[in-house]
């Protein structure tokens, strides 16, 4: 029993990575660029969705206003910081990256002060399913990520706009040439992102009662190691099919947290994922030749 | 011995600055105090050229030198503790098996991240630095989360500066030969400087074990100055303000990260009120240092002398007039 | 005297048969033409010789040694130099010092004479100066010595990428379509300027081009691939008199 139940709750925490996993792999894979910012526009998220429904803003209302919010910080972010940057070269677009990440982290730590914040309770409540009771936001959780990530999937494969995504991820000289314009299907790359990020912001304030600003920079390393573990690197492989590994990756990462979180200790948590990140990583070398 | 061979004007720099250092901490001009923050300008120099020696030459981006530092420092102190030998016979071995333990660390992570091109390990050295908090913290090395008091004061100024500047001169050697060279290509160009015969997968761990491996004895002699330590010294922030240091200095550019080390760490002492918010003051610096002047503000050292000595001619040429 | 020797080898990559049962091989000192329509296999050929990847059957010998699993860096020291599509070098070194990265074998001095900089640390690099200087008057590139690769013409920049492979004292030398991009008359001479390095440093050279008539004057023999594999090796006067073979080379 303890082993499915611990299972089960695996799915919020693999939930939240597995959406910010693939936040990092489309922004990794529409402008090699890993952008550390996800971290922390994922804990601002929670922080405005706090503010809002302190405000008395009823809880989607709060979501939507976030969504909006995070994506045009992203896009603004992408539009000052990382266009020119990228433009010029990849190795110091990843120095501002995770400058800027850090950066937004301590002045808004400058601002707000860093004090646990209490989240008010979004969501309560219980389901049944048979003998196992599971707590109503885990399965929220659970439905919206994969819901998200059947969203993305389509979008990419099926519609014109994916195609237009999946081009430029190849061959952004191409696509520049066929009048595509790189630039406004990047931002909306970013856009994407944020709604992404506002989902874990929110499946997160469901579900965990405190929280300060400095969760983000675990989390979004977790998910950044999801996202590898799902194929982030590998770039022969297809961006669609991609969508599908960071999901799974999160999903393992969680699972992996939370077993050795119930069996081992928490501190062994951090250790065992990237052990398993640098196990694989040694692994599979060849693929990413 | 490890000098520069080059040129005896730098020598004869380097001598007199130490002279002039030591003629004043104990004739009183420099008290206690400043001695101390010389002793740290001086290992933020080691962690400088070290970091600029792993990012600006060999181009990876590593967020793991305060952890390095911390390995350093702990085993360090650990061995000084347990021995009770002289201070001539301990200190050198505890501060040199400091830098071998982070040295083995930093073989062990860097394995599977330079396999890959790309910037992989970025990302585990991110992870290192909380890992490696916690596991002093949890199980208990030297005191865990109260940290570790009354470390024996090995660290003088002379003997902080002669490893400093052996240090130096090390890296400096190291980049002006064919190793050198071969790692700055390796940033740039890794398959074609792969068909010029280098085995750049063992340069890639070398050298970013070397560079640990300096972060570990500057870890060793900081425990020894500081006289307490505790894990959360070595967080991720002095990792990221040794990163803009690097940056703002220049990447790749020694004499740059030299003077970039010596202002921020003298810099905090003069401004009192910035203690606060230096993190978001160097971080902030560094952005913009990439985006507007990305070779670095003090790379260039001869440009800085000419236009020192240009000031000081202009100076004299307007008194002259009035 | 057979240099080098491929005993039957395939390779499969991302699921497709790349190469096939593939035998070739290069005389000592001769220059072979190795040709065929796009896709067949020549670049994948030349990555199997150098390193990049490794057959999954077969056997690759170099002077009677086997090479078959050696890496890119220990087979450039055993004496395999390869270019590759379109010139590449070091963009923030100038000129003088891409080629001195070629030498980076030659130079015999280890981490003591480094740092205690001996007398055999100066006269390696000395004696390395001069012979980057040497090869620089050979390739003509010493009206931009001093300059960054991106300055420079594109037909030097090709001479620049044959320059630093031929400072890696190659005993093969693989160029990998060297003429792309330049001019009809520009690349008539570099063929010109690859039988002067095959003449005097002894290098035998493979060279994949698409346009026979280059390698018509220079290559002792020629060799046809298609779909992985070498279907004709003769020399170049009977290649090119060869109608199905010179329509297989076109695509058609």
């Amino acid at each position: 029993m303890n082993l499915i139940s611990s299972i089960i709750n695996s799915l919020l925490a693999g939930g939240i990575y597995a959406l910010i996993a693939l936040a990092f792999t489309l922004g990794v894979n529409i402008c090699s660029l890993i952008n550390f910012v996800n971290g922390e526009l994922f804990v601002i998220c929670i922080y405005i969705i706090n503010l809002c429904v302190n405000l008395r803003i009823p809880f989607i209302f709060s979501v939507i206003i976030t969504m909006i919010i995070c994506a045009i910080s992203n896009m603004a972010l992408e539009f000052y910081f990382y266009r020119p940057i990228l433009k010029r070269n990849k190795f110091h677009s990843l120095i501002v990256s995770i400058g800027l990440a850090f950066l937004i982290q301590n002045v808004f730590v400058f601002i707000f002060g860093d004090d646990p914040q209490n989240l008010s309770d979004a969501v309560i409540g219980t389901l049944m399913f048979g003998s196992i009771e599971i707590e109503y936001s885990l399965f929220i959780c659970f439905i919206v990520t994969l819901a998200l990530m059947f969203a993305v999937y389509l979008l990419l494969k099926c519609t014109k706009l994916g195609k237009m995504i999946r081009a430029v991820s190849e061959n952004s000289d191409s696509t520049a040439l066929m009048g595509i314009n790189n630039d406004k299907i990047i931002l909306i790359v970013f856009g994407i992102c944020s709604i992404l990020l506002t989902a874990a912001a929110s499946l997160f304030y469901m579900s965990i009662s405190v929280t300060d600003p400095y969760v983000g920079t675990m989390i979004g390393l977790r998910s950044l190691a999801a996202a590898i573990i799902g194929g982030l690197g590998i770039i022969s492989g297809s961006i669609p099919e991609s969508v599908i590994g960071a999901i799974a990756g999160g999903f393992i990462v969680g699972l992996i947290e939370t077993l050795t979180r119930t069996y081992i200790s928490t501190q062994m948590s951090d250790i065992a994922i990237f052990l398993i990140l640098a196990v694989y990583l040694t692994v599979n070398c060849k693929k990413y030749k | 011995m490890k000098k520069k061979f080059f040129s005896p004007k730098i020598f004869l720099l380097i001598c007199l600055i130490y002279v002039i250092s030591i003629a004043a901490i104990n004739f009183g001009f420099i008290n206690s105090y400043w001695e101390g923050i010389l002793k740290i300008a001086l290992i933020n120099i080691i962690l400088v050229v070290s970091l600029n020696l792993a990012t600006g030459i060999l181009g990876q981006l590593s967020l793991a030198h305060s952890a390095f530092m911390a390995m350093g420092a702990y085993t360090s102190v650990m061995i000084t503790k347990f021995f009770t030998a002289s201070g001539w016979l301990e200190f050198p071995f505890a501060v040199i098996c400091g830098g071998l333990v982070a040295m083995f660390f930093a073989v062990f992570i860097s394995y599977p991240a330079m396999k890959i091109p790309g910037n992989y390990l970025l990302i585990i050295t991110l992870a290192v630095n909380e890992i490696v908090r916690n596991f002093i913290i949890n199980f208990n090395i030297a005191g865990g989360s109260t940290g570790c008091r009354g470390i024996a004061h090995y660290s003088n100024f002379s003997a902080v500066y002669i490893i400093t500047v052996l240090i130096v001169g090390f890296i400096y050697l190291l980049i002006h030969s064919k190793y050198g060279r071969a790692t700055i290509c390796i940033s740039q160009n890794e398959m074609l400087t792969k068909s010029c015969g280098v085995d750049t997968f063992s340069y890639k761990i070398a050298t970013f074990s070397l560079a640990a491996f300096f972060a570990g004895i500057a870890g060793g002699l900081f425990a020894h100055e500081l006289l307490v330590i505790e894990p959360n010294m070595f967080d991720y922030t002095y990792s990221l303000e040794l990163l803009a240091m690097v940056i703002i200095g220049g990447l790749g550019s020694i004499s740059g990260s030299i003077i970039s080390a010596v202002i921020f760490t003298i810099l905090p002492y003069t401004i009192e009120f910035i203690l606060d918010i230096k993190i978001i003051i160097y971080l902030l610096a560094m952005i913009l240092v990439i985006f507007y002047m990305p070779t670095g503000l003090f790379s260039d050292y001869k440009a800085i002398l000419a236009a020192i000595k240009q000031r000081f001619l202009k100076k004299f040429s307007r008194g002259e007039k009035s | 005297m057979i240099l080098l020797k491929i005993d039957n080898v395939s390779l499969t990559l991302d699921g497709s048969r790349i190469i096939r049962n593939l035998n070739f091989s290069v005389p000592q000192n001769e220059i072979v033409g190795l040709i065929g329509a796009t896709e067949s296999g020549k670049s994948s050929l030349f990555d199997l010789i150098s390193g990049v990847y490794i057959p999954d059957e077969g056997k690759i010998t170099l002077a009677g040694i086997d090479i078959t699993p050696l890496t890119i860096e220990k087979l450039t020291t055993l004496g395999v130099a390869r270019t590759f599509q379109n010139a590449n070098f070091f963009s923030n070194f100038s000129v003088t010092d891409n080629i001195r990265l070629g030498f980076h074998n030659s130079l015999k001095y280890n981490l003591f004479d480094v740092i205690l900089r001996t007398q055999k640390f100066f006269n390696s690099e000395k004696e390395i100066d001069e012979r980057t200087n040497e090869l620089i008057s050979i390739f003509n590139l010493s009206d931009y010595a001093d300059m960054f690769p991106n300055d420079i013409p594109y037909d030097a920049q090709c001479r620049l990428d044959i320059a630093r492979a031929v400072a890696t004292s190659p005993k093969l030398l693989l160029l990998d379509r060297p003429t792309g991009g330049l001019s009809i008359n520009q690349a008539e001479e570099f063929m010109n300027t690859i039988e002067m390095v095959n003449r005097r440093f002894k290098t035998a050279i493979v060279i994949i081009e698409n346009d026979l008539n280059l390698l018509l004057n220079i290559c002792s023999e020629i060799s046809v691939m298609e779909y992985g594999t070498i279907i004709a090796t003769d020399n170049p006067i009977e290649i090119k008199n060869n109608q199905v073979l010179t329509s297989i080379c076109l695509g058609e």
